[in-house]
């Protein structure tokens, strides 16, 4: 099954159980506290209260990749990538949806850059995920304070993170980091690293 | 002859002198494994690394900078800020250890050792103090290493003072706070996202109401010593900020050292009532209600003179 038609055929069908089986108290609790952030601190700049909102929307889909049957599911034809991409396609339409809702909401602010912050901050949750889930057992356990971490050094950072291309090298950095942590461990590459560290 | 056996283990762990040593053995291994877990390690490299870059400057050399090398910021680390991060990952890796059963799936496992929950639960609380040294050591060497015995500069006056021992203590305080708050929240919510989450709310609000230059609506009310983390800094007009980060922000009045007393007094108070919390899940004994009753009494008392000392 490696044609692509049977391969989006595949990710067709596994939508529906995917969205049924995931743990959605996280992403609701988080979507529903970036709106209360934003509600509770009117007198803060429109920006902070946004990016607030973006790590609380991140930290809700840090846990998107984490998959009680991926044990299981680990000998079935659907490869590791293909699961994590429905996986956070599914967890993604939320916090997106909640981020317009904000976005909209705001005026006097860097729409285009705080995007990206959210792009940035999301790509990394999920890539942080992927790579748990690659080394641990959950990936959400070990993507959350890697976030956090995250985020840490960008307020701390002597760079300014207001601009975009600082969010755009995370965005590209997480996006890469993920997908080769997405790779299905029985790949040549995997396999050949493996026979060699053996 | 076997269940007889497991019985005999049960009942004698459970006499108050094989109990008390059970939870100091765990306590020095889950102490141990609290030292070297990579979160609690990030914490205390980010305590370490702001206690180093701020340094005592005075109003000639003052800038401000991302890296905060503002007038004040010595003072304002031993005041507790500097321990702010070391509190955070305090929180979050003691209740990594405390949810590392659950997340294994040994909890079935533990349930089959003689030793109960409760004393699992009170090795956890007493591995926090391992974090509590860090942190005491940290403020201790950042005291000397400031030449705070001598005084700090905390405006644009170059007026000195010395931080009391109230001060001193509170960041300290906080760290015991966070990590038996860290315990007592994986006992009840044995989630971690909830964790995340509501360290995420901790932070967001000590940033937002008390920390945060351009907002900051509680710094200036005495409401900010009900937050763990709350500088005793009064001000002689509405926009000043300590530490200021520009003469534009000048205008101290002086430290509430009665205030931060009273405020320690608070932070223990809520210690213990998290603790006896957290103990309360696996235990739910009539003197446990009695201290938790007890302890939430001071804390109540407690709260009260600190905002109006």
């Amino acid at each position: 099954m490696t044609g692509s038609r049977p391969r989006a055929r595949q990710l067709l069908l596994l939508v529906r159980p995917t969205v049924r089986s995931a743990d959605w108290r996280a992403p609701v609790a988080s979507g529903a506290l970036a709106v209360v952030v934003g509600a509770l601190t009117s007198g803060v700049s429109p920006t902070l209260r946004l990016e607030f909102a973006a790590v609380a929307l991140a930290l809700g889909a840090s846990s998107a990749l984490d998959d009680p049957a991926a044990d299981s599911l680990a000998a079935s034809p659907a490869p590791v990538a293909l699961r994590h991409a429905v996986r956070a396609g599914c967890a993604l339409p939320l916090p997106a949806a909640i981020w317009l809702l904000l976005v909209l909401r705001s005026h006097g602010i860097d729409r285009g850059t705080l995007t990206l912050e959210l792009a940035g901050l999301l790509a990394s949750a999920l890539a942080l995920g992927a790579v748990g889930a690659r080394v641990g057992a959950r990936g959400g356990t070990a993507a959350g304070p890697a976030l956090l971490g995250l985020v840490t050094a960008a307020a701390l950072s002597p760079a300014s993170m207001s601009r975009p291309l600082p969010w755009a090298m995370v965005l590209a950095v997480a996006g890469a980091a993920g997908a080769a942590a997405s790779r299905d461990p029985a790949t040549q590459v995997w396999r050949q690293y493996q026979t060699r560290k053996a | 002859v076997t269940s007889a056996a497991h019985e005999s283990i049960a009942a004698r762990v459970e006499r108050p002198p094989e109990r008390q040593r059970l939870v100091a053995a765990l306590t020095r291994a889950e102490g141990r494994r609290l030292v070297r877990h990579p979160i609690f390690l990030v914490g205390v490299g980010l305590s370490a690394f702001i206690f180093a870059i701020d340094h005592d400057v005075s109003a000639e050399s003052a800038r401000y900078h991302r890296f905060s090398v503002s007038l004040g910021s010595a003072y304002s680390n031993l005041m507790g800020w500097g321990l702010v991060w070391l509190a955070f990952a305090t929180l979050l890796s003691v209740n990594l250890a405390v949810l590392r059963s659950r997340r294994d799936g040994t909890d079935e496992t533990y349930r089959s050792l003689p030793a109960q929950l409760r004393t699992r639960t009170a090795a956890h609380l007493l591995a926090v103090l391992y974090a509590v040294g860090i942190g005491l050591a940290l403020v201790a060497v950042d005291f000397l290493y400031q030449r705070a015995g001598n005084g700090l500069i905390v405006d644009y006056s170059d007026r000195t003072v010395v931080p009391s021992a109230d001060e001193l203590a509170q960041g300290v305080l906080a760290v015991l706070v966070f990590g038996i708050f860290g315990v007592a929240l994986a006992s009840w919510l044995p989630r971690f996202k909830v964790t995340l989450l509501v360290t995420f709310v901790l932070f967001a609000s000590q940033w937002i109401y008390v920390s945060w230059i351009e907002y900051r609506p509680l710094a200036h009310s005495s409401l900010r010593w009900l937050f763990p983390l709350a500088d005793s800094a009064t001000y002689t007009r509405p926009g000043a900020v300590f530490p200021p980060p520009s003469r534009a922000y000048d205008g101290l009045a002086g430290f509430d050292v009665a205030a931060a007393g009273w405020h320690l007094l608070y932070l223990a108070s809520l210690t213990i009532a998290l603790a006896v919390l957290a103990l309360f899940r696996y235990s739910a004994r009539r003197r446990l209600l009695w201290v938790s009753g007890l302890a939430l009494a001071v804390l109540g008392t407690a709260a009260l003179p600190q905002l109006w000392a």
